[in-house]
């Protein structure tokens, strides 16, 4: 689809160049969106191979727990117990191409629906976990687009092909760390998915409770009933939270930029100074609530989801990364090409 | 390096279609929270007060103390939150299926080498003031036993 010599010469009458701005599809170099899918790819590989036991879980769920969400509506039911068991082992199975970009127009698409089923299924019973929300955005957007053109087997095995039979039009080896709109839209589009979530999470703060957010006691409630709520459903409460209960100022504090970032979350996208600013200070969010409620957002906490907002091909620079991945036939054996 | 005009229209749509998609719960007349769409409500309702109404399983011992149970012993589902939601739906079902659920924690409980003591198993709502939960004891200022059912153990394992 991506590159193909067929579309070259396509010309539709819609000149549609307003809509084609920098601004909206800035240029990035192929080495960074492979970059990201090969780092997402990774995280999902390692995440899905931890949490199989938990997945498989499901296999024996009473068909009383089931409360279908999004494409669970589909069902009328749970799923038979193998269908469950293939689900997880095959997620797991195909996030290794797709962290690898082996044939990705086939295993990209096929990880994504595999991992939204997966991740559906387990959240069709009683509660949705937003902790997996942008795991699945990021993973569907990167199967919908050329994350394979750099860092990739696929890569590899078309600079091999073009090198054999340079004759073939189509087949020019393309420089992966040549800056081109093809790839920073789609960067683009990781971040906004990101950061919507963000605001969507403030605007529903400021619709459910208005300002009594910030200027209440809101969220040191909030932090005394989560861990009691834990505890007594026989988890495991944070042991921070509750001691930080007597200091009720610092709630208001922590809830005012809490929101704050939430609501100011589309200013990452507007300049890349704000974004990588916003990305350390959410990550700071983030491991403040790890510590005060004891609730990890393991995605967003491993780094790996802000990424779209840096440059995260200069990591290939990283000789023993670059290495692994040129063992890998992901990257020439002579390293990554120096970004300009 | 040219970008054919097809590929254009197809990432100004994927971009639109996805913000929509992403955007989209947020504004719909009640909010929607699914996968992988949501508005994202976790922890934005009012909460003036620091009180508790829970819906729990508890393990009682013989000497009648009580301990939590834990999410997959008291409702078959590792994940806290869901098994604190398939508790709750639990105790506004009828009696026949308060009981079933019951006697299938029980039996979890039976299987459970750490839990030897405990010879019942009590579904139960509670009320707790959080704040003070912390502060001074942490016991329910109210509860409500919906369903209690005995943990039978068979003697030759």
């Amino acid at each position: 689809m991506f590159g193909h010599p067929g579309f070259c010469a396509m010309s539709l009458p819609l000149a549609g160049r307003w809509a084609f701005t920098p601004r909206l599809f800035p240029s990035a170099p192929a080495a960074r969106l492979g970059t990201l899918r090969f780092l997402i790819g990774l995280y999902a590989f390692v995440f899905l191979s931890i949490r199989a036991p938990h997945y498989w879980s499901y296999s024996a769920m009473h068909p009383e727990q089931f409360q279908p969400v999004g494409l669970g509506t589909l069902l009328s039911g749970i799923l038979p117990a193998p269908i469950v068991q293939i689900l997880v082992v095959s997620s797991v199975l195909l996030s290794v191409p797709f962290m690898l970009g082996y044939r990705f127009r086939i295993f990209g698409p096929l990880f994504a629906s595999a991992l939204m089923a997966l991740l559906t299924y387990s959240n069709c019973f009683g509660q949705i976990l937003h902790t997996e929300h942008l795991l699945a955005l990021h993973v569907l957007v990167l199967a919908l687009t050329p994350a394979a053109d750099a860092v990739s087997k696929d890569a590899i095995a078309r600079e091999h092909a073009a090198r054999r039979s340079s004759a073939v039009p189509g087949f020019a080896i393309s420089n992966p760390a040549t800056p081109h709109p093809r790839y920073g839209w789609a960067i683009q589009l990781l971040s906004i998915v990101c950061v919507a979530g963000y605001l969507l999470a403030g605007i529903a703060k400021v619709r459910h409770s208005g300002m009594e957010f910030v200027m209440g006691d809101t969220l040191r409630n909030y932090v005394a009933f989560d861990n009691v709520r834990k505890l007594e459903l026989g988890s495991i409460g944070s042991p921070v939270g509750p001691v930080l209960l007597q200091h009720t100022g610092l709630f208001g504090v922590l809830a005012g930029l809490s929101l704050g970032l939430e609501l100011g979350a589309p200013l990452a996208l507007v300049h890349r100074g704000f974004g990588m600013l916003w990305t350390l200070l959410v990550w700071g969010f983030h491991l403040g609530v790890l510590v005060i409620m004891a609730i990890g957002f393991p995605y967003h906490l491993s780094f790996i989801a802000f990424l779209s907002f840096y440059r995260a091909e200069a990591i290939l620079g990283w000789r023993p990364l670059g290495a692994l991945l040129a063992r890998l036939g992901l990257i020439p054996q002579a390293g990554p090409e120096p970004h300009p | 390096m040219s970008w054919p005009l097809w590929e254009r229209l197809y990432a100004l749509a994927l971009t639109l279609l996805l913000s929509a998609l992403v955007v989209g719960p947020a504004f719909r007349n009640p909010p929607y929270d699914s996968f992988p769409f949501s508005d994202y409500p976790m922890f934005s309702a009012g909460r003036p007060t620091p009180q508790l109404r829970l819906t729990h399983v508890q393990g009682v011992f013989e000497n009648g103390s009580r301990t939590p149970l834990s999410p997959w012993v008291a409702a078959g589902n590792h994940e806290v939150l869901q098994a604190g939601n398939l508790i709750r739906h639990a105790s506004f079902g009828s009696v026949e299926s308060r009981g079933a659920f019951c006697r299938r924690a029980a039996a979890r409980v039976a299987e459970e080498e750490d839990l030897q003591g405990v010879v019942a198993v009590e579904l139960v709502t509670s009320d707790f003031d959080c704040v003070r939960y912390f502060e001074e004891a942490q016991k329910p200022q109210f509860q409500r036993t919906h369903e209690r059912c005995s943990v039978t153990r068979d003697s030759a394992r």
